[in-house]
């Protein structure tokens, strides 16, 4: 039997069902928060890992130019 | 001791410290160059937090505050992306580039750069005109939150709150130009820091945590939890940007990157700037729990004035008043500097070829900084609409205008002097024009004038010639310079 959606079309499906479901707020994520309220507590510490990581990385390659 | 007494205490004592610094730092002055960017010398700690002061001013204390009151916890997105894409990612790709292009054109100011950039005197005058009116425009808002504050919290006339938190801020400037503003940052980083975690565990404590604050916000109204919120997805999504992408074109803020002192330090800079500017999300919070606490109040501005008065002692109020107003002093500080650099430097010396020496271009500036500063406190005194809303205004203009130039000019060799012109003055006027019919779809005119800006860029750079290849290489040679 062919699938109902191309699965090329399978992540952008999931996504968006996702992305309803954590916006409903019956669907709560820690402290009461729906999911995608609460997401922006997640980007914000995301963004403190990408900046260390960056600098780290950044740091090593100027070392490997150096040698 | 008197409530009163408490507050005036802690504000004589950090406006003196303000000033000692302005009066340290002119002896420290010579030339032109000083005054605006303090000799390229300043380290990474000072730099990136001066940067967050610059970045989050009263504007962002109290105006998110108020957001978060009015439209609940969904607001707490613009903080995050404030964090991701005005710090973190502002830093990384924006950094490195200004750095070496500034110190191998010997560019001072953002108009300079694109001038010398793309070697258009247009593109100058554009960006130093559309900078010094809209810079006005922010400060008023600037202002106003501090008017607020000394309202609420000291009980004095809004109109003395803006005039004492202003004149102060014009004197130092004055004095200390550039250094001044990024080592009064730097200090007021911290203070605003501690006064906004200091406000945040109040609160919380007072609401009885963040479940209860979020349990009794959706009792008021359940869209005041969610995503979008009351506000919908295009207010929410476009005020973002204004706030977060937009910040790539402000002049007070990629300035800082000018001065750093080699492009080295920029990933201590980076890391830092982002740690710093994570408290971006705290205003938003604590408005949406001043709402569960203070319903019904007249305006949305008082939200954290009123919710400060109510949790904290009054030695606690008077450390968040001096973070809220070393906030604005901040931003208030830096965009004086810009203002005098955009009209000494780029509008005389360079637009009308007036000749000055480095001792009257510093006297010249510090005239302007003064003139700036007064135009904007009398403004203030009866001003018009929301904190935030006069801010994104003046965001949206400048960086519909200054953005794309700025950042293809880092990284495109195509674009030409036509395309940057046709690409700054298109993005203003759909900009202006969108918000003059009332942003219509609740869409913020900053995207329209990005949109238009970008396209008018791209389509004018395909259709004219490019610049010489002779000019090109040397620009972009001194991209991969390691000073």
């Amino acid at each position: 039997m062919a699938p109902l959606l191309p699965w090329r079309l399978m992540p952008i499906a999931t996504a968006t069902n996702l992305f309803r479901y954590a916006g409903e707020v019956g669907r709560m994520g820690p402290f009461h928060t729906p999911w995608l309220t609460f997401a922006a507590w997640i980007v914000t510490g995301m963004s403190i890992v990408l900046a260390v990581a960056w600098a780290m990385r950044s740091d090593r390659e100027d070392r490997d130019g150096e040698r | 001791m008197s409530e009163s007494l408490v507050y005036g205490l802690v504000l004589v004592l950090y406006m003196g410290v303000l000033v000692v610094v302005g009066v340290v730092t002119s002896r420290h002055m010579r030339s032109g160059e000083d005054y605006y960017l303090g000799r390229r010398s300043i380290g990474p700690w000072v730099t990136s937090l001066s940067y967050v002061a610059a970045y989050f001013s009263s504007v962002v204390i109290i105006g998110g505050g108020g957001f978060g009151y009015r439209y609940g916890m969904a607001t707490l997105w613009i903080g995050a992306i404030n964090v991701l894409v005005g710090c973190t990612l502002a830093w990384m790709v924006l950094g490195r580039r200004v750095r070496q292009l500034t110190g191998k054109l010997a560019a001072t100011t953002v108009p300079g750069l694109l001038a010398e950039r793309y070697r258009s005197r247009e593109a100058r005058f554009i960006a130093a005109l559309v900078v010094t009116v809209f810079l006005i425009v922010y400060n008023v808002g600037i202002l106003k939150g501090m008017g607020h504050v000394f309202e609420v919290l000291m009980g004095m006339p809004y109109w003395v709150g803006v005039l004492l938190s202003g004149a102060i801020i014009v004197v130092y400037v004055s004095l200390g130009g550039y250094l001044a503003v990024v080592w009064t940052g730097f200090l007021q980083a911290w203070v605003m820091g501690a006064g906004l975690i200091l406000l945040t565990v109040a609160a919380l404590k007072a609401v009885g945590g963040l479940t209860a604050a979020n349990i009794a916000l959706a009792s008021i109204d359940p869209t005041l939890v969610q995503t979008p919120g009351p506000w919908g997805w295009a207010s929410l999504i476009s005020f973002t940007f204004v706030f977060s992408f937009g910040v790539w074109g402000m002049p007070q803020l990629v300035i800082r990157f000018y001065s750093i002192r080699s492009v080295r330090v920029l990933r201590v800079g980076t890391v830092v700037a982002t740690i710093g500017g994570s408290m971006a999300i705290l205003p938003y919070l604590i408005g949406a729990i001043s709402r569960v606490l203070h319903p019904g109040l007249a305006s949305a501005d008082l939200a954290i004035p009123t919710l400060t008065k109510s949790v904290l002692s009054p030695w606690g109020g008077a450390i968040f008043l001096a973070g809220v107003i070393a906030a604005g002093m901040s931003t208030f500080a830096s965009i004086l500097i810009i203002t005098s650099g955009a009209v000494v430097r780029d509008i005389v010396q360079k637009g009308l070829h007036r000749e000055l020496s480095e001792r009257s271009a510093v006297r010249s500036s510090r005239l302007v900084s003064l003139a700036v500063g007064l135009v904007s406190l009398a403004i203030a005194i009866r001003p018009p609409a929301l904190i935030l809303v006069l801010t994104a205004f003046a965001w949206a203009a400048i960086a519909a205008t200054c953005l794309w130039p700025l950042l293809f000019g880092l990284y495109a060799r195509w674009v030409t002097r036509a395309g940057v012109v046709a690409s700054m003055i298109s993005g203003l006027v759909a900009a202006l024009v969108w918000m003059g019919v009332g942003s219509p779809y609740g869409l913020h005119g900053f995207i329209p004038g990005m949109a238009v800006s970008l396209l008018a860029l791209v389509a004018t750079s395909l259709a004219t010639p490019r610049l010489p290849e002779g000019h090109l290489e040397r620009v972009f040679s001194a991209l991969h310079d390691e000073s």
